[in-house]
């Protein structure tokens, strides 16, 4: 098994607000990841994702798909729903996703969706790692709990 | 995937809020911004989309649920 995998948190920028009157940014559970085309890994296409331990899935935008060469079929459609009730349809499909230089077999969905953020959910993120997101070190821990691939 | 990335893009980032984003790989600088990331495709045609990392820039007014401290 692989040492655990450390990663910063992403700071971005974020407006003062009543609660916070002196914010100007804000850290949030940010990867960067790559998402590879299992069949040919030459296709792949470098994303930042938000670690979201209250999706179910891991949910893309479709162009991705697109870019790394997925064929997204009908028949592995299915109907999701966000935070706030609104329901949308993603493809689902499986993928090498790429993190801190090491690849693992996931999966899954693509959205057409005008989705908020790219998210990082339980199934096929959380299903591969024991994730420690340390607020006070400002520090993102993850261990592998699957094997990585040989390249 | 060898270049150290920039964690603190509050600065960078200020420019393009809502904004899908190409960023280099070392997270230094933002080669093209759009509304949605087909027209940010559409800005990088010609490009090698592999040379450049996405993001979905948030919205600096809300607080999406996951975002964690101050």
């Amino acid at each position: 098994m692989l040492p655990p995998l450390k990663f910063d948190f992403l700071r971005v920028p974020a407006d003062p607000s009543p609660r916070y009157p002196k914010r100007r940014s804000v850290l949030i559970p940010a990867l960067s990841i790559r998402l590879f085309n299992k069949d040919d890994q030459n296709l792949f296409q470098p994303i930042k994702a938000l670690i979201d331990s209250g999706a179910g899935f891991s949910i893309f935008p479709v162009e991705v798909a697109r870019l790394i060469g997925l064929t997204l079929e009908d028949d592995r459609i299915e109907e999701l729903q966000g935070i706030n009730g609104v329901k949308f349809k993603g493809y689902l499909q499986d993928f090498i996703l790429e993190v801190g230089g090491w690849k693992f077999n996931s999966f899954g969905f693509f959205t057409q969706a005008n989705i908020v953020v790219p998210v990082l959910g339980r199934e096929g993120f959380f299903s591969l790692f024991e994730v420690r997101l340390n607020l006070s070190k400002e520090s993102i821990e993850l261990k592998a709990v699957v094997d990585h691939l040989k390249s | 995937m060898s270049k150290e990335r920039k964690a603190d893009l509050s600065t960078l980032l200020r420019p393009y809020e809502n904004k899908w984003i190409a960023l280099t790989l070392d997270n230094s600088k933002v080669v093209a911004a759009a509304k949605t990331l087909s027209d940010l495709l559409r800005k990088l045609k010609g490009k090698d989309a592999r040379e450049f990392e996405f993001m979905k820039v948030p919205d600096f007014k809300a607080c999406y649920a996951p975002a964690a401290k101050i």
